[in-house]
């Protein structure tokens, strides 16, 4: 494969894209799409909260303490919190 | 050639003959004093208390009451504390620090998570040499070590971030997560440490059976040697591997670092409960001897705790262990 300069460009905009909401990778790949850059972009996308952190694992943290202590996050619990935080930020 | 059905009777016979062989292997390699006549129990051996080893141990016993061991962890009395805390100042870094007494207790005034100066009341003495710390109660069953530490060589106060203003809200700060002792510290100064943390709640019920690091903390718990030594087995000469403890006699090196390296190591923990195992990696992530906290010959740099260094050393891998150097119960 032929790596083109403007290929090298965009790769370095997106080496690390650190998102846990596939919705936001689709808007970036639609946004690409629209300026007809898609198809000179190579995707690198890592797993975790804020980027792949030692603490995070493969499906991110609601609290680093859970990670510290040895309490795995449950989809449960990690759903719970998330309306939590929705909540919060609505007050 | 042989039938099929001729194949199957000798594969039969040669199954029966393996197992046997591997049967009577087996019972003559278990030697025969070690295994009790008696029954101990089935159950789980459970934490006894050091007081419970003074009464047959008593050098040992000696030896630990002048270790640090002893003093990783200490009421707040007169005799515990260090520091002095008789109207002390220290400034550093923009936060004012006071260390007074009133009505017998230690109290320090300094900075709190709202960035303003409040008084604190020490309530337990966190180490004891080169430098001691002082725990702090806050809500949500957390206990808070503070950055202003005392120098115990120099006799002085001193700020662990020396040169650096952290902020109030910081992870740095002393009330933020880095210093909080239910998650980072409390599992290596006290036996028997159960950390009992809440998600749901973000908080903890943290409890110790013993205070200190005691005699259970390196040897396991220790109900079913206390039961054995009682049974006719001990006094009729029969054995029990180490008497039912860990690393009591003649511990290989690999042995006895799988009893210190769990706290003598700068690691993350696997999990909450110790698994018993011989690979020191089922249990924990050792710190990767990298030049941010050691130097390059892989002497301890940052805050190690030995494990890292000792463990790729010339004396370890010719066969040294921690005790040939340390009496491991008075840690000289």
């Amino acid at each position: 494969m032929q790596v083109k300069t403007s290929q090298i460009f965009n790769l370095a905009y997106l080496l690390i894209i650190c998102m846990t909401g596939i919705t936001q990778v689709g808007r970036l790949v639609a946004a690409l799409e629209e300026r007809g850059e898609l198809e000179n972009t190579l995707f690198f996308y890592t797993l975790g909260d804020t980027g792949s952190s030692a603490e995070g694992g493969m499906v991110g943290l609601y609290k680093e303490n859970t990670f510290f202590n040895c309490v795995p996050e449950t989809l449960e619990t990690q759903l719970e919190k998330i309306v939590e935080l929705r909540e919060m930020f609505n007050e | 050639m042989m039938s099929r059905q001729e194949n199957i009777v000798w594969v039969g016979i040669a199954c029966v003959f393996i197992y046997t062989l591997a049967t009577l292997l087996e019972s003559c390699s278990t030697d025969q004093k070690d295994t009790p006549k008696t029954e101990i129990n089935n159950t789980p051996a459970s934490f006894a208390g050091s007081t419970a080893c003074q009464s047959c141990h008593a050098t040992e016993f000696a030896d630990w009451k002048k270790s640090d061991h002893f003093l990783a962890m200490q009421q707040a009395n007169d005799s515990t504390v260090k520091g002095n805390f008789n109207n002390a100042t220290f400034v550093a870094d923009g936060v004012t620090n006071r260390f007074f007494r009133k009505n017998g207790k230690f109290y320090i005034n300094t900075q709190g998570e709202d960035g303003k100066n409040h008084d604190y009341e020490v309530l337990y003495t966190f180490g004891y040499f080169p430098l001691q710390q002082y725990l702090i109660a806050f809500p949500g069953g957390r206990l808070q070590s503070t950055r202003v530490s005392w120098d115990s060589r120099e006799k002085k106060w001193f700020h662990q971030y020396a040169g650096q203003k952290v902020h109030s809200q910081d992870w740095l700060h002393w009330t933020g997560n880095s210093q909080n002792w239910n998650t980072m510290c409390a599992s290596c100064h006290s036996t028997n440490l159960q950390k009992n943390y809440d998600f749901a709640l973000d908080s903890y019920s943290t409890t110790w059976g013993e205070i200190n690091v005691s005699c259970e903390s390196c040897h396991g718990s220790g109900s079913k040697h206390i039961d054995f030594m009682q049974t006719q087995d001990y006094k009729s000469g029969e054995r029990l591997v180490n008497a039912g403890l860990y690393y009591a006699h003649d511990t290989i090196p690999q042995q006895q670092l799988n009893t210190c390296a769990p706290c003598h190591a700068r690691k993350t923990d696997l999990s909450q409960a110790m698994t018993p195992s011989t690979g020191i990696m089922d249990n924990m992530i050792p710190q990767i001897i990298s030049d941010e906290f050691y130097f390059a010959d892989g002497q301890i740099d940052d805050e190690d705790y030995e494990y890292g260094s000792f463990a790729q050393s010339k004396m370890f891998h010719s066969g040294i262990q921690c005790s040939n150097c340390h009496n491991p119960h008075s840690g000289n």
